[in-house]
Order: structure tokens, then sequence, then C-alpha cells
């Protein structure tokens, strides 16, 4: 056993060295399909400005200019926003940066939301999994709306100055104007002290709530943060995405280019991303995949607001980009990166197929187990699952071992 | 296929090994859909390569298609083999990939319990 893994790693080792030169390798990122995070409809977001936009309008909007479909899941329709949208976005010092908007996302979603109250008065639904920023023992983070307890502190912004200084009647009704600058009602600085733009109010409910219906969310590059309009600091995240914002320049995420023309737009690619680890530069392409399945079903789509063409079409895309994926993975990658969520079960027909189809390729591989921060989430039940690859933790959400993920990259493909 | 279907029955085929082996892999997923698309069960006594698996997935994709065909469940066995000795067969050239696998209609099979030992199915009628 101790030869064999021997030649295993060498064998490995070999194979990167195979790959070490000239082109930027093509890795591809697999896994089985993955649950958005979002607010409800009527939640209102604060935009750069200083007014503020129902969430479900700002969407509306986007979609009225027909913009680009980006999204990875017939469920979700996630598009391409004009440049000219843009938010307050709480950056990682806590000061406040007007951001643009990239993307504009929504997802179908018949079940529980969490309505989520504080002690200022704020009030916001979101999905269970979407993320808040608060300040715990560790530090400021994120922290799950099913996640938050009673008196967890949570972000709000306290102060914001709008770019170009123009109000209008539309400002939100909890701030207020002091020459160019915003403040929120003064109440906050009674109870808490400030940090950079912010301040901390406490959960003091959350309640589960039902929900049929639509629900929405923002993607704002590098930042990932947006306000509600009361100042409620949420993130925003887009999984699969992570990986290529976080190699490139501008954080952006994996565009919706196509590199076969006519091909269909739901495969994503990132060319020439480069990672540097140890004083090396790494080149890779990233082939962002929808989640792989034997099956879609267009009635399930079929909702009451959504017409059957629109079902029809977009089960259509995401059958096209199942068998796209496929397709590539036999003939057109270098290497795989699997993302599996560590909190469900491993043992799925469709992972035990890719990881024999993977491994049939000879394709290195490196499996993540993502969503780390989940309570239910288990790594050993991957790598029992898998144990002939190793399995990287991570929480893509939360930004947790990134720097291993990006070493291990790096180490597999580079 | 023989014609044998019932008129309100479940068709099951079982396909053996042998017959398998003499056939080309696109041979093979087309009998498979084939017959998955009739509303068969069809269960192969030795499975498919991971190759044949995935131009399965692919091939369906291709061919899902609404108020027609929502595609396909398929189990199989999960690997019971340690990774040391696939990789040992590998290298002997021989991939120990035989293992029974059921294919049915998305809409008519539902996986009810799997593990490594056992798999139990519940089959409707269309």
């Amino acid at each position: 056993m101790g030869l064999l893994t021997e030649l295993k790693s060498s064998i490995s080792r070999a194979a990167s060295t195979l790959f070490s030169e000239e082109d930027p390798k093509r890795i591809g990122i697999y896994g089985p399909p993955n649950a958005g995070k979002c607010l409800g409809p009527d939640e209102k977001v604060l935009l750069a400005d200083g007014t503020h936009r129902r969430i479900e309008d700002v969407y509306e909007e986007v979609a009225a200019s027909d913009p680009p479909d980006v999204s990875d899941d017939p469920h979700e329709t996630w598009l391409e926003c004009p440049a000219d949208i843009e938010v307050p976005a709480l950056r990682s010092d806590l000061s406040v940066e007007a951001t643009p908007v990239s993307h504009v996302f929504r997802q179908r979603y018949d079940g529980q939301l969490y309505r989520v109250r504080t002690r200022l008065g704020r009030e916001v639904t979101v999905s269970p999994e979407h993320p808040f920023i608060a300040a715990t023992a560790n530090g400021v983070g994120t922290v799950r709306a099913d996640d938050l307890e009673e008196g967890t502190r949570v972000a709000l912004l306290s102060s914001y100055t709008p770019a170009d200084g123009a109000w209008s009647s539309e400002l939100s009704p909890d701030l207020v104007s002091d020459g160019g600058t915003v403040t929120y009602d003064a109440t906050y600085h009674r109870h808490n002290v400030a940090t950079g733009d912010v301040t901390w109010d406490t959960v003091v409910e959350t309640e589960p709530v039902d929900h049929e219906g639509y629900i929405y969310d923002l993607t704002v590059p590098e930042h990932h943060t947006f306000a509600t309009a009361d100042g409620l600091v949420v993130h925003n995240t887009t999984l699969a995405n992570r990986i290529a914002r976080d190699w490139t320049e501008h954080g952006d995420a994996v565009g919706p280019e196509s590199h076969v023309p006519h091909e269909t737009r739901r495969a994503r690619r990132k060319e020439n991303v480069e990672i540097e680890r140890d004083g090396k530069s790494v080149r890779i392409d990233i082939v962002d995949t929808p989640g792989v399945t034997t099956k879609v079903d267009y009635t399930e789509f079929l909702e009451h607001d959504m017409e059957k063409d629109d079902a029809v079409r977009r089960s259509r895309e995401a059958t096209e980009g199942v068998a796209e994926a496929m397709h590539w993975l036999r003939e057109d990658v270098d290497g795989v990166v699997y993302v599996l969520d560590a909190a469900e079960d491993p043992f799925t027909q469709v992972n035990t197929m890719l990881i024999g189809i993977i491994e049939s390729q000879d394709l290195p591989v490196l499996i993540l187990a993502n969503k780390i921060d989940l309570e239910e989430a288990s790594i050993q039940r991957i790598r029992n699952a898998f144990p002939q690859h190793e399995t990287i933790p991570l929480s893509a959400l939360e930004g947790d071992n990134m720097d291993e993920v990006y070493d291990k990259i790096a180490e597999y493909f580079g | 296929m023989a014609e044998m279907k019932q008129p309100d029955g479940v068709q099951i085929d079982l396909i053996s090994g042998e017959r398998m082996d003499g056939m080309a892999s696109m041979e093979k997923i087309r009998m498979i859909l084939d017959g998955v698309r009739d509303g068969n069960i069809v269960i192969l006594e030795e499975g498919l390569s991971p190759d044949e698996e995935s131009k399965l997935i692919e091939v369906t994709m291709t061919e899902i298609s609404p108020d027609e065909f929502d595609g396909i469940e398929i189990e199989s066995y999960p690997r019971s083999e340690t990774a040391e000795a696939s990789f040992l067969d590998r290298l002997m050239g021989k991939e120990s990939t035989k293992k029974l696998t059921v294919i049915g209609p998305a809409n008519q099979i539902e996986t009810l319990h799997k593990d490594e030992t056992l798999i139990q199915t519940l089959v409707s009628r269309k």
C-alpha cells in the first residue's frame, strides 16, 4: 500500500510537470447543483446616490434591457448589469465605497425565508443561507441568516457620502442628509460605537416565514456586500466564481463568453487566470460548468409567473450546459476542481459517476469540500467517500481556507 | 428487444454483460435510451464504463424534450474496491467497472435506498 501511494504521488508529480510550461491549463470546475442566497422581492436596496429601490424593481429594470443571462441553473436568472447601477458596498476595512453592481440574480423559491429584526428596528427577509456581516468573538465575518441568534451583532452603515452628492426626494427615510454626507438616524450612536462607516446593531428576532415566488440578489464585485434601504449590510456571493474572482485583477466573475462560437452561453470560462504562489506564477483557464444531473423537468420551472416558453427555454439551456460540461470533461480539460457541498451526502450517483469519469480520464482532481461554515458539514464524510483524492475544506462564502485551496490548485495544476 | 410490453405493466430489460460486450459504446447508449424512452427499466448486469457513462449523460441531455422525455434515473452500487486496488487495476490495464446498473425514465423511477450492497427503487407506471 505504501508503495502504491508512493507510486501514485510520483505519477501525479510527473503529471504536473507534464503540463507545467507554456499554455495555461484548462481547469474545469464541476459539481452537483447548488442553492442560492437571496433576499425577498420587497426588500429595499440602498443605491449609491442615497436613494433606495425594491430589489425586484432593480432586477426588472435590468431585465427590461434584455442583457445576457449567465446563470448556470435553470431555476435561476443571472443577468449582466449595465454599468450605471451602483450601491454603497462595505469594504473589508469597514469603510464604504460606491461600487457598480455586476449582475442581478433571481431564483424561484418555495420554502422558508427568515425575517430578521434588530434592536434598532431594522428588518429584512432573506433566504436561510443569506449571510450578514457580523462582529463575532473571532472578529468581523459572515453569519448565515439561519445561524443568527438573539444578540448577534450585525453591521449597519452609519454614514455614507454619495459620489456626486446628488440628492433626490427618494432618499431613504432613515438617512439624514448633512452637507455631502448622509448619516443614519443618530440613535445608533447612543447604543454603539461606530467603527469606520459601520455601527453594530443587535439581532433581536429571527422568524421563519413561508415564501412562494421569486427571491433576488445582487452581485457586487470585489467587496461583495450591499445594504438595505435602512442600512443593514448583507453579503452577496456567487459560489463557483469565487476562485476566478480572487485571482483576477478586477475580481470580475467568470463571464458569459463561450469558447465555441454558436455554443450555449451557459458555458462560462475565464482565460489566463494568474495565481501567484511562492513567487511562482501559474496561469490557468477556468471553465465553470453547471451542476451535473441526469434529468431536467421543465415543469419544475413552470410556476405561476413563469411562462411555459420561458420554462422550456431554461430547461433547454440547462441540458445544453450539462451536455457541454460532459463533452469538455472528455475532450477539453486538463484538470478538475470538484466542488461538493460538505453538508450534503457525497454518496450520490452523480458524484460517484463523475469522479469515476474524471479518474478514467486520468485528470488531476482536487476535491473541494465547500460550506464548512455549516453546522452539519462533514469533511470526513467526503474524505471517506473519495479516499483516493485529496479533499480540501473551504467556505467559499466566508473565504475560509482559500489560501490552502490556491496552494493546492497551484500544486496540482501549476 | 422483443415487444412484450403488457398494456398496463412496466417492462424490465435485463441485459447481460455478454450481450453488451459485443456492442460499441454508442450502440449501448442507443439501446439504453431507446428502452428508457419507451418507458422500460433497463438493468445492466455489468454496467457501463466511465467514458460510456459520460456519453450517456451527454446524449440524455441532448434528447430531453418538454412533455416528452425528462431524462433518466441511474443507480449503481458505489464502488467498493479501494482506491489502491482500482489504481492497480488501471495499471494492469483492466478497469473494474463491472457493477449492476439500473436505468429508467426519470419520471417513473425513484430511488428509495442505496448503499454498497443494496439498491431499492420504486417504479411507477406512467
